[in-house]
């Protein structure tokens, strides 16, 4: 298969992957755009949004249409990191011996569902630190390897912070990208309706093999980007460190902290893939531009004046969007 | 065509049309810049006494901006990644062109590199460059007009000035004009006759240099006068030096009293007269008789008009018009007149051809006025030469040195000759003896004239033209040392008219006096009605010219009581002061003038020095015509009485 089928492949899995899930999920057009984008890119998602929008399903419904195994964890303040990751346990041999044997926890799964991560302590959430970057657990002095590829798609619910643990930082920035999901229209609360109140039970199918998605993922990282492109992702970047050279206005009054690097590579890597999803073989300003919010919102730390104030992260970033030109370069008539 | 040409190709049409739409939108701003600030000039020259290369800055300011705003515009040349980049940004082409031109050139692309460029030359076809940038006026039009209307508004606007600043330009402009004008008088002067003596060219120099001075530098008023009197007093100094010579002192007189005409004007005039009478032809054909053929013939053209040919004494009329005519015709041949005219009258009366008759009494009429023009420009003619000088002795009488010198140089050349009879030398021994009385006043003119004499008694022919050349030298120096002491008093006279002029704060021009203009051309004043090369063009128009008219009331009134260098009581200087601008200190001005009794005003004085001034002037600077010279001299002594 030449680059050109593989990009029409990819446009084609990926509209089905789309039709699949809009059989379940109603609506969020860019929620399920984001995860799916994160999906491609081999990143893991926050969802973020109060209780009974569909985060969950959401993310049950993609582990249904994708060939690849799922877990599902609820975190609880309870919850330890042995919960999460396995722990060995003496098991008896079927010589009578007793010997510690590795107990798997949920993690080893392609696709994990952390749901509502904030509940659990910082010690269980930091679990998932490694795994998340580096697709390895380590656990009873052995390292051991995930399986490719590994998602890990948590949600969380900005309210009713009582018993909460907000993630750290570091947790924050290993979710490549931070989707908040909002209320649904009114058409989309009527479909709603109509698809959970009566008896059809909608039924999905799995569209996408685990090799493919992988090769689908290596056909991403290939798409090319121009050098002025990139130059672009890495100056609004740079426009969110406070009281830098490069900073934003609005980045050294409200913020702490800018974006990490990771910020960078996630803006790159999503802008790729929403050019494959376009049909376009070259990323442009516009990718860039649609992926700010979702990569670099939980990125930005925001300082005491921002909290405040109210200001938020999207208002930041909205404001970094405009006052950084796409081209310096540019001739203008 | 590949496809990266395809590319390149657009983007080079799109790269060239971008360069003309700067370049024209850099005009339209250039224009702007420029107008604002030939408005901000403008206004400024109408609010600030600002000098006047203000408003050639404010005219140039919208050309200069207008240029400059097209070459800044237009000069550089956008890269190809430049256009890629805007043609991506306007056509929204999701940089395709930018990243397919990164990649043409990026071998390790792949198959991606073949995929963009491709895409790219796809997209790129359907650009459209004329379309993509379409030449059209830029917005700031509007107010690029506006300021431009402001501008030529502004010009209709009067400047706010001052009335001290008003007073000090016309202060500042009148000296610069006076020094002008006198700068350029005394360099005329120079140049006309570069002055003999060291000294007066020296001095000349310097009041010419002065003039300079006046017209380049920002001096002030006071200074001015001050530097005026300074060199006025300079000159007057060294004049009064050169007057102490008395040989100068009487050849001033002889020359004042004689209307000094010079040997070439005595030249020419004999030109003129010989012309003249050749034109007339008859001796006998003089003004008044020319007047009464004239009137005889008018009234036979009356009668002739009167002439009724279907009554019955027309015959007898005809026939006495007829004798009369004849009469006439014969009358004027007697006079040795050419007038043809008559006979075809009385052919043409015999004829009984009443109109041609008349046609032909008319042209003679005609005829006859011209030549009673001509006869009597020649009957004044005559009468002026007779002042000429017959022989050298008159010549030096009347203090006519260069009539004196040109025959002195003719004697030379008559004792040069081999051919000289003995009675030709006995005549020119005769003529230089004669001489001898009134050459004493001619320094040693007299000398050489006497050796001459003894020498041709002697009949040492050569030493006697020796001795008449020396005579004739030492005339030509006495003339140019006079010619020196002459233009040092116009001069003078220059500089006190400059004092004037910027004492009373009146120009150059208000005061009358014969300036020279650019081009050569006298200015207006005393000296504009006079020939201002003096010399005969070789054409007679007659009627114009009065250079000859000799009347009883113009003659000069014999000597003045006024020798040079020595002024009555009554015409010392009498020094005048006035206050031209209160509170300031102002120098006094010397005027030469005389205290009259009565209700004299010291304007009046000032009026009639200026006057007296520039008449001196114009007749020193020989403006006026010889004939005039006494008159005009003679009125203003008359005015000082």
């Amino acid at each position: 298969m030449n680059t050109e089928q593989a990009i029409q492949s990819f446009r084609d899995d990926y509209a089905a992957l789309r039709a699949e899930i809009g059989k379940v999920i109603v609506g969020h057009e860019s929620i399920v755009e984001g995860t799916l984008t994160a999906l491609f890119a081999g990143g893991h998602v926050l969802l973020e949004g109060v209780p009974g929008l569909g985060k969950t399903l959401l993310v049950r419904t993609l582990s249904e249409v994708l060939d690849l195994s799922f877990n599902r964890i609820q975190f609880t303040p309870d919850l330890m990191p042995a919960d999460i990751l396995g722990t060995n346990i003496v098991m008896e041999t079927a010589g009578g011996r007793r010997e510690f044997q590795f107990q798997h926890g949920p993690i080893f799964a392609h696709l994990i569902l952390a749901d509502e991560i904030n509940r659990a302590t910082p010690k269980t959430q930091s679990a998932l630190l490694e795994a998340m970057q580096e697709h390895q657990v380590t656990a009873g002095g052995q390292l051991r390897r995930l399986n490719e590829p590994f998602f890990v798609m948590a949600t969380q619910n900005p309210i009713d912070q009582e018993g909460t643990y907000p993630l750290p930082e570091a947790q924050l920035d290993r979710f490549f990208f931070k989707i908040l999901v909002g209320y649904p229209s009114g058409d989309e609360l009527t479909e709603v309706l109509n698809r959970t109140t009566t008896g059809v039970q909608a039924a999905v199918n799995k569209v996408l093999q685990r090799e493919r998605l992988l090769e689908l993922m290596r056909l991403v990282r290939d798409v090319p980007v121009a050098s002025h492109v990139k130059n672009y992702a890495v100056r609004l970047v740079l426009a969110t460190h406070p009281r830098t050279d490069t900073a934003a206005p609005i980045a050294t009054q409200y913020l702490r902290f800018g974006s990490s690097p990771r910020g960078a590579q996630t803006l790159i890597l999503a802008a790729k893939v929403r050019a494959l999803v376009d049909g376009r073989f070259n990323v442009s300003f516009d990718d860039i531009e649609a992926c700010v919010a979702p990569a670099l919102r939980h990125r930005l730390i925001l300082n005491f004046e921002a909290e405040a104030e109210g200001v938020t992260t999207d208002h930041i970033l909205g404001q970094i969007l405009r006052d950084v030109p796409r081209d310096v370069q540019a001739v203008n008539v | 065509m590949s496809e990266l040409e395809i590319i390149e190709s657009v983007l080079e049409r799109a790269g060239r049309r971008q360069r003309w739409a700067r370049a024209l939108r850099g005009l339209w701003h250039g224009l702007l810049w420029g107008g604002m600030v030939s408005l901000l000039f403008t206004g400024a020259y109408h609010l600030w006494p600002l000098p006047l290369w203000t408003l050639g800055v404010a005219a140039l300011a919208p050309v200069a901006g207008l240029l400059i705003g097209s070459l800044a515009g237009g000069w550089r040349k956008p890269t190809r990644e430049e256009v890629a980049r805007w043609v991506d940004d306007r056509q929204r082409l999701k940089e395709r062109l930018s990243t397919a031109l990164e990649l043409a050139d990026d071998s390790a692309a792949g198959q991606w590199r073949e995929l963009i460029l491709a895409d790219a030359a796809s997209h790129a076809g359907q650009v459209d460059v004329r379309r993509l940038l379409p030449f059209r006026l830029p917005r700031s039009i509007r107010w690029v007009l506006l300021v431009l209307v402001l501008c030529a508004g502004l010009g209709f606007v009067p400047e706010y000035r001052s009335k001290t600043l008003l007073q000090k330009q016309a202060e500042a402009d009148n000296l610069k004009e006076t020094g002008r004008q006198l700068a350029e008088l005394t360099r005329r002067s120079l140049e006309r006759r570069p002055p003999t003596l060291e000294p007066t060219r020296q001095s000349l120099e310097s009041v010419a240099h002065l003039g300079d001075q006046l017209a380049n530098q920002r001096l002030t008023r006071s200074e001015a006068l001050r530097d005026l009197a300074s060199a006025a007093e300079k000159l007057k100094q060294q004049l009064d030096d050169l007057a102490k010579d008395p040989t100068l002192r009487r050849l001033e007189q002889a020359a004042r009293n004689a209307g000094a005409t010079d040997a070439q004007a005595a030249a020419a005039l004999q030109k003129q007269i010989e012309a003249l009478q050749k034109q007339v032809g008859a001796p006998g054909a003089t003004p008044e008789n020319l007047e009464k053929l004239k009137n005889d013939l008018e009234k036979l053209q009356q009668a002739a008009r009167g002439l009724d040919p279907n009554s019955a004494g027309s015959e007898a009329q005809r026939q006495k018009l007829s004798d009369t005519l004849s009469a006439l015709s014969r009358q004027a041949q007697e006079l040795g007149l050419q007038v043809p005219e008559l006979d075809e009258a009385i052919a043409a009366l015999a004829a009984s051809q009443t109109e041609l008759f008349l046609k032909n009494l008319e042209e003679a009429v005609k005829d006859l006025e011209k030549m009673r023009e001509m006869a009597k420009t020649l009957q004044q003619l005559q009468q002026q030469a007779e002042k000429i000088g017959k022989d050298l002795a008159e010549q030096l009488k009347n203090g006519q040195p260069d009539a004196a010198q040109m025959t002195l140089e003719r004697m030379v050349k008559e004792l040069n000759q081999a051919n000289l009879t003995q009675e030709q030398l006995e005549r020119i021994e005769q003529e230089v003896s004669q001489a001898l009385d009134p050459a004493r006043n001619y320094e040693n003119v007299a000398d050489h004239l006497k050796k001459a004499v003894q020498q041709m008694k002697q009949g040492d022919k050569a030493g006697a033209s020796q001795s008449l050349a020396s005579a004739a030298k030492e005339l030509e120096k006495l003339m140019e040392q006079m010619g020196d002491a002459q233009q040092m008093a116009a001069a003078i006279q220059a500089l006190e008219q400059a004092s004037m002029c910027i004492g009373s704060g009146q120009g150059w021009r208000i005061s009358r006096q014969p300036g020279y203009k650019p081009g050569g051309k006298p200015g207006s004043g005393v000296g504009t009605w006079a020939d201002e090369t003096g010399e005969w063009d070789g054409q007679w128009t007659g009627g114009w010219d009065n250079s000859g008219i000799t009347r009883p009331e113009m003659d000069p009134r014999g000597l003045s009581d006024r020798g040079p260098g020595e002024l009555s009581d009554a015409l010392k200087p009498t020094k005048v002061k006035g206050q031209f601008s209160p509170g300031n200190q102002m120098p006094s001005i010397t005027l030469k003038g005389v205290s009259i009794k009565g209700q004299s005003t010291v304007g009046y004085q000032e009026a009639a020095a200026a006057a007296q001034s520039e008449a001196e002037s114009a007749l020193s600077q020989e403006k006026v015509p010889r004939a005039y010279q006494g008159a005009v001299r003679d009125y203003f002594d008359d005015l000082k009485k």
